[in-house]
């Protein structure tokens, strides 16, 4: 018995596959899915075009339970998100995105609200002239966290419970919370980070935040730094090293 | 398999390995490769370590050759105020099949993709950037029209600008002797924005 399923999908990577076939792997609302799309180099298949890394499509693909990897029959593009290529940090960011999925997604782990999320935080990106691409990552980021199962505790002190009044704040990568002024010294051997008053209060802002907007404040220098340590939290829970290549080219 | 000579085998796994050569063709080839007489047989072989010892890079361009500098690079009619850079040697072969470019060459060596770990220092950027000196007036991206090709391209141009040198890439759209009918949407975009003045 074969099952056919319709699903919209993000197309996060693509290989050759033989001499004219294709492995694609696909993030959709049942999760990260990985087909072979057979005949997709050739110059007359309807793939053509349509599977190129970061194209939203419709993908219809059969699964048999006896086939080890499923068979991708019709592809459409939705999206093809033309701004987001046409510039270099949004497309880093964009892959940096699809960089991070593929690394710690598990097939079969389904995550429809968040495939919604993403959408959406693409084609913001796709119109957005105004918002720096960085905060789309960082809120991605954020967001993902929180996905996953550990969310960062930004907007109180883990130890006093207080909204942080004094700067800088610390920053723990393990626990993705925030230790104030008064709470925590910069001589303890825990590994903090810390956060000048602009960047927290930008980190707070962008979790609040349902998609990062132009009015968010004024970035802070390092944004190496925040990238970093958003990854280094990511990375301590789900122990998969994170360095994404995407981001070498910024 | 097991009924086959052991030095058969190895050649039929060896032609299997080849593209689009599955274990029934690589098992016919290996069959007229026995049945070939020994000076042809001979000959086949002797091509195949030519091209594994006397193939390199050519230092200028890195195109496949067997002169150092390649034919291309050497040749005093091809323009040198024009750069043609392309992600691999076989993409030359294929310009130069149109007989419509006399500029030189350079081969990057692919295009940047994260998800595969290729990074701008796994291309031969420096390279390029290298022989980018006065004399070149004009840079053509011939990268493959993919996500990574179009990334490649506006990260070679983002290096390339500040030194005043023009910068194009080849047009995108409907291929000759197609329908509109038959065009993906994303080519047909890309026909319309880089369309032409009658």
């Amino acid at each position: 018995m074969s099952q056919v399923i319709k699903s919209p999908a993000l197309v996060v990577h693509t290989r050759r596959w033989s001499e004219s076939s294709k492995i694609v792997e696909l993030f959709t609302p049942h999760g990260l899915v990985r087909l072979i799309a057979k005949g997709a180099l050739r110059a007359k298949s309807p793939f053509r075009g349509v599977l190129e890394v970061l194209n939203e499509i419709e993908a219809v693909w059969h699964v048999r339970e006896t086939r080890g990897l499923q068979i991708l029959t019709q592809a459409t593009l939705l999206n093809s998100f033309q701004d987001i290529r046409g510039d270099l940090e949004k497309t880093a960011v964009a892959f940096a995105m699809l960089e991070t999925l593929q690394k710690l997604l598990r097939s079969g782990e389904a995550f429809p609200a968040f495939y919604a999320y993403l959408v959406q935080l693409f084609e913001k990106l796709n119109k957005d002239a105004q918002t720096p691409p960085v905060l789309y990552l960082w809120h991605f980021l954020i967001r993902f966290s929180d996905e996953l199962g550990f969310a960062l505790q930004l907007e109180r002190c883990s130890v006093c419970h207080q909204v942080p009044q004094e700067f800088p704040v610390w920053f723990r990568p393990d626990t993705g919370a925030v230790v104030c002024g008064k709470c925590a010294s910069p001589t303890e051997s825990t590994p903090y980070v810390e956060l000048a008053a602009s960047e927290y209060r930008l980190l707070t802002q962008l979790q609040r935040m349902e998609y990062p907007a132009p009015s968010v404040p004024e970035l802070p220098h390092q944004m190496h730094r925040i990238t970093g340590f958003l990854l280094k939290h990511l990375a301590h829970h789900t122990d998969i090293p994170l360095e994404l290549n995407a981001l070498k080219w910024l | 398999m097991k009924a086959l000579p052991e030095a058969l085998q190895q050649l039929i796994q060896a032609f299997s390995r080849l593209p689009g050569i599955g274990k029934k063709t690589a098992t016919r080839l290996a069959f007229h490769v026995l049945k070939m007489d020994k000076e042809q047989a001979m000959e086949l072989a002797r091509a195949i370590q030519h091209v594994k010892t006397n193939i390199r890079f050519c230092s200028i361009c890195y195109n496949i050759t067997e002169t150092d500098p390649c034919p291309i690079c050497r040749d005093p009619l091809r323009d040198k105020s024009t750069i043609c850079v392309v992600e691999s040697s076989e993409d030359i072969l294929l310009i130069e099949r149109t007989n419509e470019y006399k500029g030189l060459y350079h081969v990057l060596g692919g295009a940047l993709s994260p998800l595969d770990g290729i990074g701008p220092e796994d291309l031969r950027i420096k390279e390029l950037l290298n022989r980018l000196t006065p004399e070149v007036k004009e840079v053509i991206l011939a990268l493959n029209p993919s996500t990574e090709g179009e990334a490649t391209a506006i990260y070679l141009a983002r290096l390339i600008k500040p030194l005043n040198i023009k910068i194009t890439r080849l047009a995108r759209g409907v291929p000759l002797g197609s329908s509109l009918e038959f065009v993906d949407e994303l080519t047909l975009s890309r026909a319309i924005q880089s369309r032409d003045e009658l």
